[in-house]
């Protein structure tokens, strides 16, 4: 971790004066908003398989209070 | 049979001379032969193979289109979601996973007549460049089984190369694709971000992912691009890209495209053999027509540390998921809440994705945010615009795809060196651009060697005709 770390610092030495940050790729000019129905779906059942712990309707999850 | 074209197979099916059941059991046959050895896959799914086959040839003798890729074995990277099928993206945590939904390759591949075989071992969570980080065990290379296929999508290429799939999907955050294909002598595109959906991609790197084929030859990954292309509204970083017949374009030839080739690549820890490979590369397109020049590009090994910074920073967002409470892996070690959390990641991730969470988590930290992740965010900006000015002279850039022909299993490489090695593969990830590997030339020790074709955004069609002529010219 510490070799990694000094790896990355290394781009201190970069001059990026004024340079703007390049955080996305391509501006989508429109947000996409799908529609909501109801669909036919197994997800539900998936879920609950998937869940590490659960009971008949409910994923199981420590108490936290 | 399974060494052969996929649009000549597609063909033999349509014409009768081969049947689909037939061609799907030659896979499994090879696959439990030889898979005992390389480990390329983590699941199977012949039930739904051969009864999928089954359909097709219904079709095909009742005289119905099977689509562009009909009857055609696929192997699928095992981040990639397939309904019904495990999905453990090469980690404990998601061990006994199982997919509620495809990806929209999948279901494209589907549509295209395509049969899933299974999903194919990977580096952990794709992070990784050797396939050694898999909780799975490591896989081997076909082509020389003392070394590694590459990563991260190691499986997907060994699978390939060993006559286990026809073609195999992976993913590519770095290189992730035409490293592995490099080293396993195939054919490895990493698309223009955005143009194939990466809905159903487990993510890793959300701004840097991308889907893409592998295949024997250009044309099969042409093919294969045309199948899974297209525009996603699942996926927000979708794009809507003209239509445009791959295939058809390829033996179209390089006569006056301007090909770079950056010197800085040159230099270092660069094999010689390698090196003489991009050479003759750059001589066989000037010889067909194409003007090679030296360019210069700066920045090169800052923009590997600005990838490495940006990539651990998302995957430490996106990798917060795996809690070890809705799916996945949970310890049962625990009193309280933090400890399951804490107990789950220690046993659920490997060192390597651990490693790469806590370096994201510290890049992103209050007081360390400008000084490194926003820095790397500027330098990417730097490094995409020096490249957007060299696409104003050059239709596209050769260069090498790793530093070496392969990298023993045996071998203890320090992870810096591994990451050093990304040099010539992530400016495409970085900068969103297609570029594909294509074998050309062969090491000293007889391993393949592959070069790799950057264009500028949606230029697949010139990087393809360019890769075609390659691969014609290739040991000639």
């Amino acid at each position: 971790m510490e070799k990694m770390l000094e790896y990355i610092k290394q781009i201190s030495k970069v001059n990026t004066e004024n340079i703007e940050p390049l955080t996305q790729l391509f501006l989508n000019e429109e947000n996409i908003c799908n529609d909501d129905e109801k669909i036919d779906s197994h997800f539900k059942e998936f879920l609950l398989e998937n869940a590490p712990d659960c009971d008949v309707d409910c994923i199981i999850v420590p108490k936290t209070v | 049979m399974m060494s052969k074209r996929i649009l000549e197979t597609v063909n033999d099916i349509k014409a009768g001379k081969i049947r689909i059941k037939e061609l799907v059991e030659k896979c499994f046959e090879n696959i439990e032969k030889k898979d005992s050895t390389y480990n390329a896959y983590i699941s199977l799914d012949k039930e739904n193979a051969l009864k999928k086959a089954d359909e097709l040839q219904v079709m095909v003798d009742s005289g119905k289109d099977i689509g562009i890729l009909g009857g055609i074995p696929v192997a699928i990277k095992d981040n990639i979601l397939v309904e019904g099928i495990a999905n453990t993206c090469g980690s404990k945590i998601l061990e006994n996973f199982v997919a509620p939904y495809s990806a929209t390759v999948v279901e494209k591949l589907k549509k295209s007549g395509a049969i899933i075989i299974g999903k194919t071992n990977m580096d952990e969570f794709a992070m990784g460049s050797t396939t050694r980080t898999s909780y799975f065990g490591e896989t081997k290379n076909p082509r020389n089984p003392e070394y590694t296929p590459g990563g991260s999508s190691g499986g997907s290429a060994a699978a390939l190369s060993a006559d286990m799939c026809m073609i195999s999907l992976g993913s590519d955050t770095g290189g992730s694709i035409r490293q592995p294909a490099a080293f396993c002598g195939l054919v490895g595109l990493k698309p223009t971000y955005g143009m194939v959906s990466r809905y159903g991609l487990v993510a890793y790197a959300s701004s840097f992912d991308q889907i893409g084929p592998m295949g024997k030859s250009v044309e099969d990954v042409a093919l294969t691009l045309q199948a899974i292309k297209g525009y996603d509204s699942n996926d927000s970083t979708s794009q809507k890209v003209a239509e445009c017949d791959y295939l058809s374009g390829l033996s179209k030839g390089v006569k006056g495209l301007k090909i770079g080739v950056p010197k800085e690549f040159f230099t270092g820890d660069l094999d010689n053999d390698i090196k003489l490979s991009v050479i003759n590369a750059a001589k066989a397109l000037e010889d067909n027509g194409a003007v090679v020049e030296e360019i210069s590009i700066s920045n090169t090994e800052y923009a590997v540390m600005a990838y490495y910074i940006i990539a651990c920073a998302q995957a430490s967002s996106n990798l917060a998921r795996f809690d070890g409470v809705k799916y996945g892996h949970r310890s049962s070690e625990y009193n309280n809440l933090s400890e399951m959390y804490e107990n789950t990641w220690k046993e659920g991730l490997g060192e390597e994705v651990r490693k790469r969470i806590a370096l994201g988590e510290y890049v992103l930290s209050s007081g360390f945010y400008e000084e490194h992740y926003l820095k790397a965010l500027k330098i990417r900006r730097l490094v995409r615009d020096e490249y957007e000015r060299c696409f104003e002279k050059y239709d596209m850039i050769l260069s090498p795809v790793t530093k070496t022909s392969g990298i023993k299993l045996c071998e203890e490489v320090d992870s810096i060196k591994l990451y050093m090695d990304d040099l010539y593969t992530v400016p495409a990830n970085l900068c969103g651009y297609p570029a594909i590997s294509v074998p050309f030339g062969k090491s000293e020790n007889g391993l393949p060697i592959g070069v790799q074709i950057m264009g500028p955004c949606f230029s697949e069609e010139k990087i393809l005709r360019t890769a075609f002529l390659l691969e014609q010219k290739d040991g000639k």
